[in-house]
């Protein structure tokens, strides 16, 4: 078995620390940086994203999953910078106002950096100057909304809105999610994107990232 | 029948002339009286009113007063941020950075927080509608308690060190007891356990962590004398099946589950013995046979003659009308069998609903072989079929109006000669 195959297969299992000790043989074995994060940790954090999309893996699992990749992208990223690796795309993500659930937000974020994407974690309670803010300040392509709560996802809603009173509405894409939140509810807000679950949102913030 | 016995009728896993009515009204019921969430789960007067005004309006057979999954944890050291139309939210876990469990002597005791308030509008609710409602107490989870505690990192924990999460849902299933016991006390009939959380962990992780807790928190409210629910947020189709083998008097779930499947396990899992018969009749489990092999025998059949009996009741309380109507529909299905015989064939399988009934007490129950074997007869449900989903594809009505009962009963055969 390949190393980078053993890289994946041991962060499916969630196993972080024979994961950072293989990334380093990588290293060592001169194999490209890209390559590694490539085949390596992404390939295995696709795996567990379709999983979870599958209803086969559960929290726990992808949150030992993600926490192997992180293990093993630590020891690559001082090398990314040096090759000039570049990332994915730039993404803020927060649990909006009033909300202070992050279970899902935080899945969401680990799917995403397992896509290669860079994410600013804004946190929990974020009001919609702040996700202003991240985009215009530190140039997020995508700005991503949680919320668990139908009493809170309406704040999406002033998300939106916040951006086009910024002037920055044509130059972000808003992605939203959530227990409550549906396709309908997307469209009646005026947000771009509504994914069902972690694995299709990281999926679809790469798109959107290419696309701007 | 009052309307709590009906629910409590159905508790003991008998069948009820209808389906019990338990409405969820949380900080809604303050919605009904203008008061805001934070109003409602912080002041005795402002709950008690908006209770009472659930059960004027909704005339539910039973209620949950209070439902605020933050109340033990408040007590328990974590802050909260409350909010205008929902309830709190857990802002902080004592447990975040220290990986300890709290000493027993932390149980919450009836003057820390809200309990004070939360057990006397129990004690008012019991005295004012508590004689026709069942009332439900509703306790946190020891899943969700814990996590209150410790924060996500519970979820590390659970492949990081598993004997923590032990020692920690240990902790918090002594909590749920605590609480049940000043619930009970208080008056309630019913205590939930309401664990959102279950629904995001794998059947071989509850399993590993929430059977034991589960199984000994359920069996401690049975021991008070008192009825029990397990209470689940979110798709939790997958864990239906785990969550019945922690011995429930029954399972709340939302709109996220797949009903269909989920009713699919709660039937095969007659050794809960939903219907009181199992192994009390020759024609039900475990004599009737293995459950797999009566499916594979019921599927090789070619046709299906579904035949159904309605029944008027006096009012959705009628015990003895629904009653009536079975006896009738046992005679119906004797008839059938024996006066259309030539019609199906010898090898024709008679199915009806709820069981044989041919005799009043089975011979199996003296150790005697079957009384009259030509005529016994097994249920539907025996065969594995699903009774409201054969309805659906015989293009017949499951329920045919209000203080009606309905009763199905099918031929398999496979000539077709009718």
């Amino acid at each position: 078995m390949s190393v980078l195959t053993e890289i994946s297969e041991n962060l499916q299992k969630g196993k972080a620390k024979i994961v950072k000790q293989l990334v380093q043989q990588a290293i060592d074995e001169g194999i490209p940086v890209k390559q590694i994060l490539d085949e390596g940790l992404l390939s295995g954090m696709s795996v567990i994203g379709e999983k979870f999309k599958n209803n086969e893996v559960f929290v726990p699992e992808v949150l030992v999953a993600a926490c192997a990749m992180n293990m093993g992208a630590a020891l690559l990223k001082p090398l990314m910078a040096q090759e000039g690796v570049e990332a994915a795309g730039k993404v803020c993500i927060g649990t909006v106002k009033g909300d202070l659930h992050d279970i899902g937000k935080n899945l969401v974020k680990m799917m995403m950096e397992g896509k290669g994407l860079e994410v600013v974690d804004l946190g929990t309670d974020v009001s919609p100057e702040a996700y202003i803010d991240a985009a215009q300040n530190q140039g997020c392509q995508v700005i991503c909304c949680s919320a668990l709560f139908t009493t809170t996802m309406g704040v999406m809603e002033e998300v939106v809105k916040a951006a086009e009173t910024a002037g920055i509405r044509d130059k972000v894409k808003i992605m939203v999610g959530g227990a409550p939140v549906t396709q309908d509810f997307c469209e009646k807000i005026g947000a771009d994107k509504y994914t069902p679950d972690a694995a299709t949102a990281a999926d679809a913030a790469v798109e959107l990232c290419k696309a701007i | 029948m009052t309307q709590k016995e009906l629910l409590f009728s159905a508790l003991r896993h008998e069948t009820t002339p209808r389906a019990p009515w338990v409405p969820f009204a949380d900080v809604h019921a303050g919605k009904l009286i203008g008061a805001d969430a934070q109003q409602v789960l912080t002041d005795e007067d402002t709950l008690l009113k908006a209770l009472l005004e659930v059960n004027r309006l909704y005339k539910p057979d039973g209620q949950p007063v209070v439902f605020d999954l933050q109340l033990e944890a408040e007590i328990l050291g974590c802050e909260l941020a409350w909010a205008a139309d929902g309830p709190p939210s857990v802002a902080s876990h004592p447990l975040a950075d220290t990986m300890t469990v709290p000493c027993l002597c932390t149980l919450p005791k009836p003057e820390q927080g809200r309990l004070p308030l939360v057990l006397n509008v129990m004690r008012k609710m019991k005295e004012l509608v508590g004689e026709t409602t069942a009332l439900y107490g509703l306790i946190c989870g020891p899943f969700t308690l814990a996590s209150h505690l410790r924060g996500n990192d519970l979820f590390m924990d659970m492949y990081d060190d598993e004997d923590y999460v032990h020692d920690l849902l240990n902790y918090c299933t002594q909590c749920g007891k605590a609480m049940s016991d000043m619930f009970l006390e208080a008056g309630m009939d019913v205590i939930a356990v309401v664990d959102p959380l279950v629904s995001q962990i794998s059947s071989s992780h509850f399993e590993e962590f929430l059977a034991e807790p589960y199984t000994e928190l359920f069996a401690h409210i049975r021991s008070k004398n008192a009825f029990n629910s397990f209470f689940v947020c979110g798709d939790a189709t997958r864990n239906i099946e785990v969550m019945c083998k922690t011995a429930p008097d029954s399972i709340s779930v939302d709109e996220n589950v797949d009903i269909l499947a989920a009713k699919n396990i709660t039937d095969l899992l007659c050794e809960s013995n939903s219907c009181g018969m199992y192994g009390k009749s020759w024609m039900c489990p475990p004599y009737i046979g293995e459950i797999e092999t009566l499916i594979q025998q019921a599927k090789e059949y070619q046709y299906i003659l579904v035949y159904q009996i309605i029944g008027q009741l006096e009012d959705s309380y009628d015990f003895e009308g629904m009653m009536e109507t079975g006896k009738a529909m046992t005679a119906l299905a004797g008839a059938v069998r024996e006066k259309m015989a030539s019609c199906f064939g010898a090898d024709a399988l008679y199915l009806a609903a709820g069981g044989c009934g041919i005799c009043s007490r089975c011979a199996k129950l003296d150790d005697q072989p079957c009384r009259f074997p030509q005529k016994a007869l097994a249920s539907l449900e025996a065969y594995g079929i699903d009774v409201s989903s054969l309805a659906a594809a015989a293009n017949m009505k499951y329920i045919n109006g209000s203080d009606t009962v309905t009763y199905f009963a099918a031929v398999l055969f496979h000539e077709k000669e009718v």
